[in-house]
């Protein structure tokens, strides 16, 4: 199943509205290899309590350079809330199944994007299509 | 219809789909230039995309700008690597404009025209915004977004509503767009701009400058634009025109165009700002923290590495000297404006003042260049956010944001201090 086809659950960091790179990859660790510091300060400027208390299937609530907005989404969301993604209904949910924002709808390259698990993985599809194919799996 | 802003003309021209379009459309669109720095990043996109080689192909041989800027010289066996396989790749794919050079990248990319009045440019630093003080829609984009536009040219945009700044009051004779960008950042927050582009117009945006402007733009990222636009005027042309004999079309916006809101802004009495340790917006004027020690001052990056920046540091050291004690560290954005400086005298003037001019390049706003947590510096270059210049060991290292006059002043007085007693204005 794409991820469009997908409704994602979980619960939500609200980290505001104004997160930028720096806030994502902190204190000039922004290009370095070094990823175990990078996990240790990811957002820590935000919310210190993010590393530790990150799972997997939690969802972050944010406005910062984005490519593309949900209008108005971080002012009907609070941190904690346990909300649903409803790409193929184009809704976002609360807990109790109201609609608290509705999605925009993607261009044809996101919505590649998406199916295909990523824009690496079109850039490898595209490449492909115009002859050059890729050395190895990703 | 109503009319339309400069983003979404130029987003309308450059839609894939051929149809006009406004804000909040979501498009995929064909950019007219990509600015490709720390080359390594994409290459590892194209590694991760199964090419362990590099990128087997380009979409356009002429604009793809591949300029190895950041690590010059290279300062490790990899980083002198990452420099050798750009230049291999470079080679293999004939790209026409690529560059190994110590400098900025984005004062780079205006030197070489490379970037030109009305074009769509994306780049792989925030800071492409830039390009926007000559009415380029300009914006920056991730490495592997990077990778996608270097072989395809193409990518998928918001476009973004607009808020229209009109800039009015006396024009001045030494730069003044840092101060106008922290002013705005202090009043309305750093993320006022947020998603949004700004348009900059009003009579004082007609008297400045191309290198203000080119200040303000940048800076719009600092505020979380994604585009900082100015109109094409005489200036602009005469600007490009002595950097790049190839055609442009500049773009404004009509005058029935719609924003999401318009910000009138008097600089008329406006003085001298200071953004305070550790944020952008944390701004206040200059006699507020009048008086503070610094240990370091330093003028350069994307923002104020331009000539006129470095030419106000010289004029006001003529006969003075840095303060003992201080550390005043000097670096032009660029090879172009590195030469020009020494021709017209301002590196001499600089280095009899007794500062330390450093080679062009990003180094002088952010690590490995380090402000220790004892230090205070104060400096005309982008960020402040803890450990900015030195990282985390120096996330306490205090920095503070100003224009390059606010700057040189503290590095004359050994202390944050009002730059009028120093400018003969």
């Amino acid at each position: 199943m794409s991820s469009l086809q997908q409704v994602f659950r979980g619960r939500v960091w609200k980290l505001g509205d104004s997160v930028d790179t720096n806030q994502l990859a902190p204190s000039g660790l922004a290009g370095q290899s070094i990823r175990q510091r990078m996990r240790e300060h990811c957002l820590r400027g935000l919310r210190p309590d993010f590393n530790a208390g990150v799972k997997p299937g939690d969802l972050v609530v944010a406005l910062g350079l984005p490519t593309f907005a949900v209008p108005g989404i971080t002012a009907v969301i609070s941190d904690g809330d346990e909300i649903e993604i409803d790409y193929p209904n184009r809704r976002v949910l609360a807990a109790d199944g109201s609609t608290l924002a509705v999605l925009p709808g993607f261009p044809p390259s996101v919505e590649q994007v998406y199916e295909a698990g990523g824009l690496s993985a079109v850039l490898r599809q595209r490449l492909a299509e115009r002859g050059f194919f890729a050395a190895e799996p990703a | 219809m109503t009319g339309q802003t400069i983003a979404e003309k130029v987003m309308s021209r450059q839609n894939l789909a051929g149809q006009d379009v406004a804000a909040g459309d979501l498009i995929d669109a064909r950019v007219d230039g990509l600015l490709a720095i720390t080359y390594q990043h994409i290459r590892s996109a194209y590694r991760r995309a199964g090419f362990p080689d590099g990128p087997p192909t380009v979409f356009d041989r002429d604009r793809v700008f591949l300029l190895n800027e950041h690590n010059q010289p290279p300062k490790s066996v990899a980083l002198a690597q990452a420099n050798l396989q750009s230049r291999q790749d470079a080679g293999r794919l004939e790209l026409a404009n690529y560059r190994s050079e110590m400098g900025v990248g984005h004062q780079m990319m205006v030197d070489y025209g490379y970037v030109r009045p009305g074009q769509f440019v994306v780049g792989n630093d925030s800071h492409t915004i830039s390009y926007g003080g000559i009415n380029a829609v300009a914006t920056g984009i991730g490495s592997e977004e990077a990778a996608f536009v270097w072989a395809f040219g193409e990518l998928y945009f918001t476009v973004p509503e607009t808020i229209k700044i009109n800039l009015t009051g006396r024009p001045r004779r030494y730069p003044f767009g840092k101060d106008i960008i922290l002013h705005l950042a202090g009043r309305y927050g750093d993320a006022f701009g947020a998603g949004y582009s700004l348009e900059f117009s009003g009579q004082l945006a007609a008297d400045m400058d191309v290198a203000s402007r080119l200040t303000i733009a940048d800076h719009g990222v600092e505020v979380g634009a994604k585009f900082g636009l100015f109109s094409a005027d005489d200036k602009t042309a005469a600007y490009v025109r002595a950097r790049s004999d190839k055609p442009f079309e500049p773009v404004s916006a009509d005058p029935d165009a719609s924003y999401a809101q318009v910000i009138d802004l008097d600089c008329d009495t406006l003085g001298f700002q200071v953004a305070k340790p550790f944020r952008f917006d944390n701004v206040v004027p200059v006699s507020e923290v009048a008086g503070t020690r610094i240990d370091q001052a330093r003028l350069g990056s994307c923002a104020n590495g331009h000539y006129e920046d470095i030419e106000i540091a010289a004029r006001m050291l003529r006969g003075r000297k840095v303060a003992p004690g201080v550390k005043f560290y000097v670096s032009p954005a660029s090879l172009p404006v590195y030469q020009q400086c020494a021709r017209d005298g301002l590196i001499a003037d600089l280095l009899e003042a007794g500062a330390q001019v450093e080679n062009p390049g990003c180094a002088i706003c952010q690590t490995p260049g380090v402000v220790l947590n004892e230090e205070v510096c104060i400096s005309s270059t982008t960020r402040n956010y803890h450990g900015r210049i030195g990282g985390v060991e120096c996330s306490e290292a205090q920095i503070y944001l100003a224009s390059p006059a606010t700057v040189t002043a503290a590095a004359i007085a050994g202390e944050i201090t009002d730059p009028l007693e120093f400018l003969d204005v």
